[in-house]
């Protein structure tokens, strides 16, 4: 499946528009996570668990796009967008959300 | 304001203890002098620790851009005529600020004005997010990453949280000459000179703090005490 940020990805077009489709998920990480990041907040630098956090995040939010845009026969999600909301301190939830379209490559017979 | 002093309970000789608490001594000095050293001492550490890491990771970014800097990045559509298999691309990135960002924030909010530290964690955040972008792109064998777009996420306080999304377009062809853009418009290191400025600052602040203790222990040491404790 193609997943992309742009509207119309040159060489392709779009021949069935689908729809809207999302997912979405909130997670936390653990408590000696979070011990681990204060600690090391002291000195600043990047917090990689947290940045694990996001990343997890991240990419359940995709996979059940994905899953919603395969159900409804989508072989591409277009004008993908992130939206992410603070859920308390430790925890974060990402949407993501696309148009799931039929795409063609341009050169491909129709 | 007269009256009989209150007769102290068999058992309260902490109290006397206490009520010398203020004339304690370690080494010749008081320790309320060693407070403010080790406080002093702690945060120096801290804050030189924290601009070595900065400088660190600075240099880091400076070799990520070199390799990666055949990749062009758009925000909206590629320029025409660029073709590739669009592939989408994402990284997430928390970074805690540098210490000195924080003690300059706090100078700042006192006497105000732009808090330039401050301005390089939020920059210097971007272009990790940005570069760690331009890899996957590199990595997929893309020359043009395009849409690429920005999500600020709140986890929690001072802490910056990116989110930074765009589409790899695989078989894209790269720039001919390397174009470094992360480092573009970011503000220049002055470490030195901030670093001077939070020591100096944090010297002032111990200095007035010992010598105000002083002053009121000079003054007013045995009031609070015997407002306290009724001791004579």
């Amino acid at each position: 499946m193609i997943l992309s940020t742009l509207e119309n990805p040159a060489g392709y077009r779009v021949v069935r528009h689908l729809g809207l489709v999302q997912g979405s998920t909130v997670r936390s990480k653990h408590l000696g996570r979070d011990i681990m990041a204060g600690l090391k907040e002291i000195v600043g630098g990047e917090l990689r668990g947290y940045t694990e956090l996001l990343n997890e995040a991240r990419e359940e939010a995709t996979a059940r796009m994905r899953a919603a845009a395969v159900e409804l026969g989508a072989n591409a999600i277009i004008s993908i967008r992130f939206g992410t909301a603070n859920i308390g301190s430790g925890a974060a939830e990402v949407l993501a959300y696309g148009t799931a379209v039929e795409l063609l490559a341009d050169h491909a017979p129709s | 304001m007269s009256g009989p002093e209150p007769e102290l309970p068999p058992g309260f000789q902490w109290l006397e203890f206490l009520e010398n608490m203020a004339d304690w001594e370690f080494l010749g000095w008081s320790f309320w002098f060693i407070g403010v050293l080790l406080a002093v001492l702690f945060n120096a550490v801290v804050l030189l620790l924290g601009a070595w890491l900065e400088r660190r990771h600075d240099r880091e970014l400076a070799a990520m851009e070199a390799a990666t800097a055949s990749v062009r990045v758009f925000t909206g559509r590629p320029p025409p005529g660029v073709t590739g298999e669009p592939r989408m691309v994402q990284t997430a990135i928390v970074m805690a600020p540098a210490p000195l960002g924080r003690f300059m924030l706090l100078v700042r909010r006192i006497v105000g004005g732009r808090v330039v530290t401050r301005q390089r964690d939020m920059q210097r955040t971007r272009r990790l997010a940005l570069l760690r972008l331009r890899e996957q792109a590199r990595l997929a064998g893309a020359g043009v990453l395009a849409g690429v777009e920005f999500s600020q996420i709140g986890v929690g306080r001072g802490r910056f949280a990116l989110l930074v999304t765009g589409t790899a377009l695989v078989g894209s062809e790269p720039a001919p000459a390397p174009i470094v853009t992360e480092a573009m418009g970011a503000e220049p290191n002055r470490h030195r000179r901030e670093l001077l400025i939070a020591l100096a600052v944090l010297i002032i602040a111990a200095a007035v703090t010992t010598e105000l203790d002083y002053l009121f222990d000079t003054y007013f040491g045995d009031l609070w005490k015997r407002w306290v404790f009724h001791v004579k």
